[in-house]
């Protein structure tokens, strides 16, 4: 099936006129306070343009916090630098004065370009069709601190195939998250033939039920990952698993959507509640695989060098 | 933290995405965030088996074939009482959880080729194939995740599994050539000769697979196997380009009941571009999903039926459905893979029109089905579960089964959860048709209701919404079905003139200012900034 990669709603008509207008405005003043050779504007200037573009270009689009934060940072930053000397702010001061009173063909075309700009924006503004609730849901919340994890049940209640392992779970155990390690990454150092053998029993599990969201390579592109919003977690990009400790990511994994808290929008995500399906065991199997397929090693709070 | 996090994902995004920045930017920008990602794999240069075996084998088996061998007879395959082949566990996990089965090297048949009909393909398909992927199988693109140079190991190591490639060797490759023009009369011609061949036997009068032969056809080694849905291009396993339908029709797909069809148009060059012009022409390139399904107002009523002329003034939206493989029993190869709907309002009613395709029109138990699904009550910060709501969110759905051709109104708060069934009688009417392999209901609901019964469905509000669906002849019910998360729908407001007025009025109120600015500054500007101006005249 075709991909979509994350929803948009393009900017309509008049939203894409407004936004050429005001680039052409800030290009035109670009221009003039380079030929004036006003550099303390001119910078303040590109910085804007920079900043505007960047805020067009990235999709989907940014929080508003973080397009504010940008705006009142570099505007501080440029009117401290102007300020401090005297001379400069004059300077300063005077270019943008001559832009709207001096007699140049730079303030024929910016009084042109003005009222269009003005005219689309507000046309745009008021014929704006209502945005859709933003949903910015939390990736990575804060874990609860103990999770109990229920085994599936085993028998014949299920026909769909499960790992290669079955059972192997405890009775509704309790786990410290804090205090939990893969009981399986010891091996690697201790028992490497054993650690392959498990990362292998682990491969055969990813490929008996995540690969259809995460996908073949782990990159979050299974063909049924279309179908749901939020995607399923791209394994091989650095802001997943490879920045999470392992204790986390095994909690995601036994809890799914349905354990996240409310800020992490619970309801809405794809994500299976695995200990309902999978064993401990087959849990940590799965977690050794992904790290092992991607190259990635868990977040540890120790030492690098201790663990190396 | 998080927020820059965010911001560095959404930009590696967008810069991958904007054809234009594509070439050079992501160079420069995003190789210190992909840094971690593709070294390993461009780093190590794995002779074709183990890459094989590291990215392949999972699904195509590690000896090649995903099938069981009988070990009495190394020819044939162990069969399930169906007549559908075993596929081996421990060989190629994946393979008995998706469908089409990825495939067997052994008998060196492979679907997209250049080579004539039945002989084997030239490496140069095999390496396209496999960057490429299979689009509307399991079979992914592997272009990003492999270098060619590793690719073209990979292919020599898939040709050791058959015999063929030493023994054969292909003829002249198919010359494709340029398209033709899809002119009206090309399309037209193209539909005849697609009557004239019988295409439709399989792939149905309209080309939604529904042909009088599509449910028994079978491929070479005995499994199932549907004929293409001309309307879900995107779908087709050798690309959608009509240059690509063309290759489809000139060497057929091997292995498979698909013929070639190299012989059927003698000396005329033109025939084979009408007929893959009329194919490329009925399916749209990508499906048209949106987070929204807007519903559009009208004072009118209402049409009654699916075919009321109202329903061609609006654009489907279509919504991806997965596999429900969430909760067991799951189930991994559903049926139905894509619903579209268009919605209307007026001061009463709101209306839905809701198609799917589906080969067979099935009436009896388990009977064709489909679920819409929005919440009991609307709050703003939460929904219920997509999954047919939760104790503490209730969900409201409303199913229609083929059998009854009837909606009913129900209280859900869960999955497994006993349904409450709410009034539906005085809040529901639908009306079905059926023809040529697609479903079409229209499902009208009263916007007003008591609390009891579901939402009271208010102007200019984004309420969530949900679908399912079942294929009663793939013996899907309950669990076994398709499904998506949450969308919106949104009852658009009536179209208003007033922001023309507003922006003309911006309009002449800035132009205004500026003239006033415009007569202020030529009296102002000669004492105090004629000096400048005339310095700058002087270089000009
Ligand atoms: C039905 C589709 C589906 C399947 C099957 C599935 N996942 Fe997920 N998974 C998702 C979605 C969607 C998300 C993103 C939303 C979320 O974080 O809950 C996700 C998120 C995750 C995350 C969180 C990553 C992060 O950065 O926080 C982990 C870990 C994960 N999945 C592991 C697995 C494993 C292991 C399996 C197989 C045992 C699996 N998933 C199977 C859909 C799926
Ligand atoms: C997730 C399962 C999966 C994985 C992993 C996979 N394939 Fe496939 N592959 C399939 C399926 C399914 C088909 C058959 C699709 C069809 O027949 O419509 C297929 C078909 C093929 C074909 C036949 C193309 C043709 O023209 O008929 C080739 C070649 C191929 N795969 C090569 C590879 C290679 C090489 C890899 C590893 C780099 C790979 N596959 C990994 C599922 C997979
Ligand atoms: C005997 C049945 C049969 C007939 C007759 C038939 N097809 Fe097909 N066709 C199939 C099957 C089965 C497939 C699906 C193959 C697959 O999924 O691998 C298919 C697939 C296709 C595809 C999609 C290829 C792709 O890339 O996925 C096209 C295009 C196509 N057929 C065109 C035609 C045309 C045009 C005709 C008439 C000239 C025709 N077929 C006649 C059985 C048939």
């Amino acid at each position: 099936m075709a991909g979509v990669l994350y929803w948009e709603r393009g900017p309509s008509g008049p939203e894409m006129a407004s936004q050429i207008f005001l680039l052409a405005l800030l290009t035109v003043l670009l221009f003039f306070f380079a030929r004036k050779k006003i550099w303390s504007a001119y910078f303040l200037l590109l910085v804007t343009l920079l900043g505007y573009s960047l805020y067009l270009w990235i999709k989907p689009p940014l929080p508003s916090s973080l397009v504010w934060m940008y705006s009142a940072l570099t505007t501080l930053a440029a009117f401290l630098y102007v300020s401090v000397n005297e001379k400069e702010l004059q300077n300063f001061k005077k270019g943008f004065q001559s832009a709207v009173t001096e007699n140049h063909p730079a303030r024929r075309i910016l009084f042109l370009i003005f009222p269009f700009w003005v005219a689309t924006a507000v046309f745009a503004r008021t014929s704006k069709q209502i945005d859709p609730p933003l949903s910015l849901r939390i990736i990575h919340p804060e874990p609860p601190s103990q999770i109990e994890i229920t085994p599936p049940p085993t028998g014949e209640a299920y026909s769909a195939p499960r790992g290669r392992s079955a059972g192997g779970g405890v009775k509704g155990k309790s786990m410290d998250l804090a205090a939990l390690e893969n009981p399986f990454r010891k091996l690697e150092k201790e028992d490497p033939q054993q650690f392959l053998e498990s990362v292998l029993q682990g491969k055969h599990l990813y490929y008996k039920n995540c690969f259809f969201c995460h996908g073949d390579n782990l990159e979050g592109k299974g063909h049924f990952a279309n179908a749901f919003n939020p995607l399923p977690a791209n394994f091989q990009d650095v802001g997943t698993i490879a920045m999470l400790q392992e204790s986390f990511v095994f909690w995601r994994v036994a809890k799914g959507g349905p354990g996240l808290p409310d800020s992490s929008h619970p309801w809405s995500s794809a994500m299976p509640q695995w200990e309902n399906m999978l064993s401990e065991d087959e849990m940590w199997k799965v977690l050794l695989y992904i790290y092992n397929a991607t190259g990635h090693a868990p977040r540890t709070w120790e030492l690098a060098s201790e663990k190396k | 933290m998080r927020e820059i996090g965010i911001l560095l994902n959404n930009l590696k995004k967008s810069l991958l995405q904007k054809s234009v920045l594509s070439k050079i930017l992501p160079i420069v920008l995003t190789l210190p965030l992909y840094h971690f990602t593709t070294l390993p794999l461009l780093c190590q240069d794995l002779p074709g088996k183990a890459i094989f075996e590291q990215k392949c084998a999972q699904c195509h088996g590690v000896n090649g074939t995903p099938f069981q061998q009988d070990p009495n007879n190394p020819s044939e395959y162990l069969k399930h009482p169906d007549g559908t082949l075993k596929t081996d566990e421990k060989a190629a996990p994946a393979a008995s959880l998706v469908f089409p089965r990825p495939r067997d090297f052994t008998r060196g048949a492979f679907k997209v080729r250049a080579t004539p009909n039945g002989e084997i393909p030239f490496d140069g398909d095999l390496v396209h194939i496999i960057a490429v992927g299979m689009p509307g199988s399991s079979m992914p693109s592997w272009k990003e995740a492999l270098t060619e140079h590793q690719i073209r190991d990979v292919v020599a190591y898939i040709k050791t599994f058959s015999d063929r490639f030493q023994s054969e060797k292909p003829s002249s490759p198919l010359v494709i050539g340029k398209p033709l023009k899809a002119t009206e009369s090309s399309l037209k011609k193209g539909r005849e000769i697609f009557m004239e061949l019988q295409c439709f036997q399989c792939h149905g009068m309209e080309g939604r697979a529904d042909g009088p032969s599509a449910a028994g056809l079978n491929d070479d080694w005995g499994n199932p196997i549907p004929p293409a849905n001309f309307h879900k291009g995107w779908n087709f396993r050798g690309g959608h380009h009509v240059e690509n339908i063309y290759r489809t029709i000139m060497t057929g797909f091997n292995g498979t009941p698909m013929p070639s069809y190299a012989d059927a148009f003698g000396d005329d060059k033109d025939k084979p571009w009408h007929l893959a012009n009329y194919i490329h022409s009925l399916s749209a390139d990508q499906p048209n999903t949106q987070e929204v399904l807007s519903a559009r107002y009208t004072s009118d009523k209402l049409p009654d039926s699916p075919d009321g002329a109202l329903w061609n003034k609006l654009d489907p939206v279509d919504f991806p459905l997965s596999g429900q493989i969430i909760q067991e029993p799951r189930h991994f190869t559903p049926s139905i893979d894509m619903i579209s709907v268009r919605a209307a309002y007026n001061n009463e009613e709101v209306a839905l029109l809701l198609e799917w395709d589906d080969p067979t029109r099935d009436v009896t138990a388990p009977a064709d089905s489909v679920q819409i699904q929005i919440p009991m009550i609307l709050k703003e910060s939460e929904k219920p579960y997509f999954m047919e709501g939760d104790p503490r969110n209730p969900a409201n759905l409303w199913r229609w089964d083929a059998k009854t051709d009837r909606l009913s109104n129900l209280r859900s708060t869960g999955m497994k959860s006993s349904k409450r069934a709410l009034e539906s009688q005085s809040l529901f009417s639908s009306s079905s048709t059926f023809s040529d392999g697609q479903w079409r209901l229209l499902v009208k609901r009263k916007r007003a209701s008591e609390p009891l019964q579901g939402l009271s469905l208010e102007g200019s509000q984004f309420v969530p919404i949900a679908f399912s669906a079942w294929d009663g002849g793939k013996k899907e019910q309950d669990f076994r079905r398709s499904l998506s998360t949450w969308y919106y729908i949104f009852l658009e407001p009536p179209a208003s003139k007033a922001p023309y007025a507003y922006a003309l009025f911006a309009f002449f109120l800035v132009a205004g200012l500026e003239r006033r600015l415009l007569k202020k500054s030529s009296k102002l500007e000669v004492p105090c900034l004629a000096g400048r101006r005339g310095s700058s005249k002087s270089k000009g």
